[in-house]
């Protein structure tokens, strides 16, 4: 009975670690780049937690940027192919003061228990209209000089209950 | 004590003896058989824990397989389609009155659910207009909002994905 217990609760935490995908829609009138994308343990302790190591990720008006990857049902797509441009190394953040850069594969097996936290964001020519953090424990709708970004956290899908949907919106005001 | 005497106890312990053995005897057999027992358990626990395992993987699979079946259908698109444009809207709409003062604090308002329908509608359009049947879409989401939502954002990150590597 105590093993079944066991069995069952620990089916219920693989449940726990699902499938990640971040959409980032710019809806804007204006160019959009990401400086970062964090990612925070499920557990929302503080270490470790990843974030991209890529320069500006600029996402031109109406265009997306997806971070996804369906080979896992658990992991954070810290490899995701099939989108431009591609993140290939993520800095691994042990402590404050501690941070190694690691290849993507290796966050893809190192960061199993990652999910999303916040991204950095700017608009405009190098951010001359504004920007901000949005996600995760951030504020949830940024206001700028003509536009509005707004996290929306997933919502589950009883027929697909190990996906969840990050997604973030640009648009005009 | 008479010799007689003597050898009737000698025998009397010897019968002891005799019962003891048999009743170890017994016991070892008993215990064999309650070790196999717990063995055959300790075997369908794991066997079970197993089957637990496999069976969480086989869900995933399925539903990644759904995801990835579902992406097949979806063309890729040089320009926005009206389809695209109207799910955008709504989402952006859902958004903006989402983000409003007033509606900040109401759960369920009336506002919020009419823009929860519009969503929903165009995003039944949008997968409608990618080749999804309308009873596909009710035998794959078996009509529920969120997995309706979800295929559509799956679609709109496709067709809108950065076409030029801009790093």
């Amino acid at each position: 009975m105590k093993k079944i217990i066991l069995i069952t609760l620990l089916s219920l935490c693989l449940k726990g670690y699902s499938q990640k995908i971040v959409y980032i829609f710019n809806f804007s009138s204006y160019n959009v780049q990401i400086a970062e994308i964090n990612t925070i343990t499920t557990n929302l302790g503080i270490y470790p937690s990843f974030k991209n190591n890529t320069g500006l990720i600029t996402i031109p008006a109406g265009q997306s940027y997806t971070l996804s990857n369906y080979s896992s049902s658990t992991k954070f797509p810290f490899v995701s192919v099939g989108n431009t441009p591609q993140i290939n190394s993520w800095i691994r953040r042990n402590s404050a003061t501690s941070s190694i850069t690691v290849a993507s594969t290796t966050a893809y097996i190192t960061g199993a228990t990652q999910k999303f936290n916040f991204i950095k964001f700017q608009v405009g020519t190098n951010g001359n209209l504004g920007g901000g953090n949005l996600g995760q424990g951030y504020a949830t709708t940024v206001n700028g000089s003509g536009w509005q970004a707004t996290y929306d956290p997933p919502i589950i899908d009883p027929l697909n209950p190990n996906l969840l949907e990050y997604s973030i919106l640009l648009y005009d005001n | 004590m008479s010799k007689t005497l003597e050898n009737d106890f000698e025998i009397i312990n010897l019968k002891k003896v005799g019962n003891a053995e048999t009743a170890t005897l017994r016991n070892l057999k008993v215990s064999k058989t309650l070790i196999y027992i717990f063995m055959k358990k300790k075997l369908f626990l794991k066997n079970l824990f197993m089957f637990s395992i496999v069976t969480i993987g086989l869900t995933s699979c399925s539903s990644e397989e759904n995801i990835t079946s579902k992406t097949e259908l979806v063309a890729p698109a040089s320009s926005k389609t009206p389809e695209i444009i109207a799910f955008q809207n709504a989402l952006i709409q859902q958004m903006k009155d989402r983000n409003q003062p007033e509606n900040k604090n109401a759960d369920v308002s009336a506002q919020s659910m009419k823009n929860n329908a519009k969503v929903i509608d165009t995003a039944k359009e949008l997968l409608i207009a990618n080749g999804v049947s309308e009873s596909n879409i009710l035998s794959k989401t078996k009509g529920n909002e969120a997995a309706i939502r979800s295929l559509a954002l799956k679609i709109l990150a496709e067709q809108t994905k950065i076409t030029t590597n801009n790093n």
